[in-house]
């Protein structure tokens, strides 16, 4: 009965914290209100770990980076202005955690050697199969991409920013980031014809 | 037949939807008589959702938890205080002689005095202010909600001490607030109105003009401090601070707009404060600012 009290208390409270904007959260956060924060990490966490994931092709890796996002952002928290753009912020450190991570275990260069060693499945045709293992070969090709690409790429894929969000996410002129995206793109669909997978 | 063929990077536009009205035109044209076009085309379609697709494996992961753990492992603070729990003791400590304080103030107002408005304001010498809550009578909605304000000594390392009748000019204010009833307030305004009618701003910060910060978010409860010390230098002179309550997030150049209307300044000697704004909470100390 107590317990089922409790839990009743801790979902209005999630539910009043739902309400709540991101910059109010993030503001409270900062006045000493720990559940405002978990609720900053249950919003974002599932876009920040797919970006994460797709711009570095390891799903293990990308928790490790996007824990460390939020723990910087938590630490950061007094000197936090609101001006709307949370969402902005959250990627712009999410995407130097995923560099250093990228930068500090070499994971581009494990990618390449995964990507030699995938072979479409002989004999398995279930068209599940086939699909997984194409998204994996296409990951492993994003991570082969120079950041400059790959970020672009994953902005508009991964955290599905528009061409004009990216322009302003990444201080460039909106021609920049289509003629980037396309190069991307380009690049990828070369790779996976070269290893013969098209 | 036509000759066009179009690339990779031109279908990709195509994709995408980023080629003119004209080309995609001749794509659509190209695509009704090309078998190896369309293949091309569903090669480069697959691609792009297999960009898209979410990893699954990372859909259902839930960090709450991990995030907690490394947050306290690392020993990482939201706040940059040498001792905030230090600090937040000493508050609380001083919080409660505050409102024992007030307490036993308003008792021997009530006994003294008694209640309504005085129709012949009295004179206040300087010195005589008091902080004390005005514009409750009548407004429910006051009730509900508290300011507590607190002083840093110029000195380092000193205590907070409760801010009763006189703040000095070089004090550095601490604030709690109180903020309950059946429809808590959503935002809260801390500011004071000088006796020359200058509005300082506690919160939300405005230190940069051109800008119009709009109110604190805050949560229900009695007592939540509020952790940064702030500083101005005041008039010297009576002042009133007023804890602004709201629903709305109301912006600095819209109260002061009200403030200047208010004429507040005029009538901080005469304890009629409060502002004309509806569904609002509101508290106000008035002191006595000294050198």
């Amino acid at each position: 009965m107590a317990e089922a009290t409790i839990i009743a208390l801790n979902r209005g409270q999630i539910q009043r914290w739902a309400a709540r904007s991101d910059d109010d959260l993030m503001l409270l956060a900062g006045s000493g209100q720990v559940g405002a924060f978990d609720e900053i990490v249950r919003r974002h966490q599932r876009g920040a770990l797919q970006v994460a994931g797709k711009y570095l092709g390891h799903p293990t890796l990308a928790q490790d980076v996007v824990q460390n996002t939020f723990v910087e952002i938590y630490r950061a928290l007094a000197r936090f202005r609101p001006s709307g753009r949370f969402r902005g912020y959250l990627l712009r450190v999410l995407l130097n955690q995923c560099r250093m991570a990228a930068r500090s275990r070499g994971s581009a260069r494990r990618a390449m050697t995964r990507f030699a060693e995938h072979r479409p499945p002989e004999g398995h045709q279930d068209e599940r199969l086939l699909a997984r293992e194409r998204q994996r070969l296409v990951e492993d090709c994003i991570t082969r991409l120079n950041d400059k690409l790959r970020t672009v790429i994953v902005l508009h894929y991964a955290a599905e920013l528009s061409h004009e969000e990216i322009a302003t996410q990444l201080r460039l002129p909106v021609g920049t980031v289509k003629s980037r995206l396309f190069a991307g793109l380009k690049r990828m669909r070369a790779m996976l014809v070269e290893n013969g997978r098209e | 037949m036509s000759s066009y063929t179009p690339n990779d990077e031109t279908l990709l536009a195509f994709l995408e939807g980023e080629v003119t009205i004209s080309e995609a035109a001749r794509i659509e044209a190209y695509l009704r008589t090309s078998e190896q076009g369309c293949a091309q085309l569903e090669r480069l379609r697959g691609m792009l959702t297999a960009i898209r697709a979410p990893i699954e494996r990372l859909e259902q992961t839930d960090l709450v938890g991990r995030i907690h753990e490394a947050i306290s492992k690392s020993g990482a603070r939201s706040v940059p205080q040498r001792s905030a729990r230090r600090r937040r003791r000493q508050v609380l400590a001083a919080m409660g002689a505050a409102m024992a304080a007030v307490f036993v103030m308003l008792v021997a107002v009530s006994l003294s005095t008694g209640p309504t408005q005085d129709p012949h304001p009295r004179r206040v010498p300087q010195t005589g202010f008091r902080a004390k809550s005005a514009g409750a009578p009548g407004v429910p909605a006051d009730r509900w909600v508290g300011l507590h304000a607190y002083r840093l000594l110029a000195t380092t390392g000193a205590e907070p001490e409760p801010v009763t009748t006189t703040v000095h000019r070089g004090d550095s204010l601490l604030f709690a607030y109180t903020n309950l009833g059946p429809r808590p307030f959503k935002y809260l305004m801390i500011f004071s109105v000088g006796s020359k009618g200058r509005v300082h701003w506690f919160y939300p910060a405005y230190e940069r003009k051109g800008t119009d910060p709009t109110a604190i978010p805050i949560v229900d409860g009695t007592g939540i401090e509020l952790k940064q010390a702030i500083r101005h230098h005041f008039d010297q002179g009576p002042m009133a601070i007023y804890g602004l309550f709201t629903r709305q997030p109301l912006t600095v150049s819209q109260v002061e707009q009200v403030v200047r209307d208010a004429a507040v300044d005029g009538r901080v000697q005469h304890r009629q404060l409060r502002l004309p704004l509806r569904d609002t909470g509101q508290h106000i100390l008035t002191v006595s600012v000294a050198q």
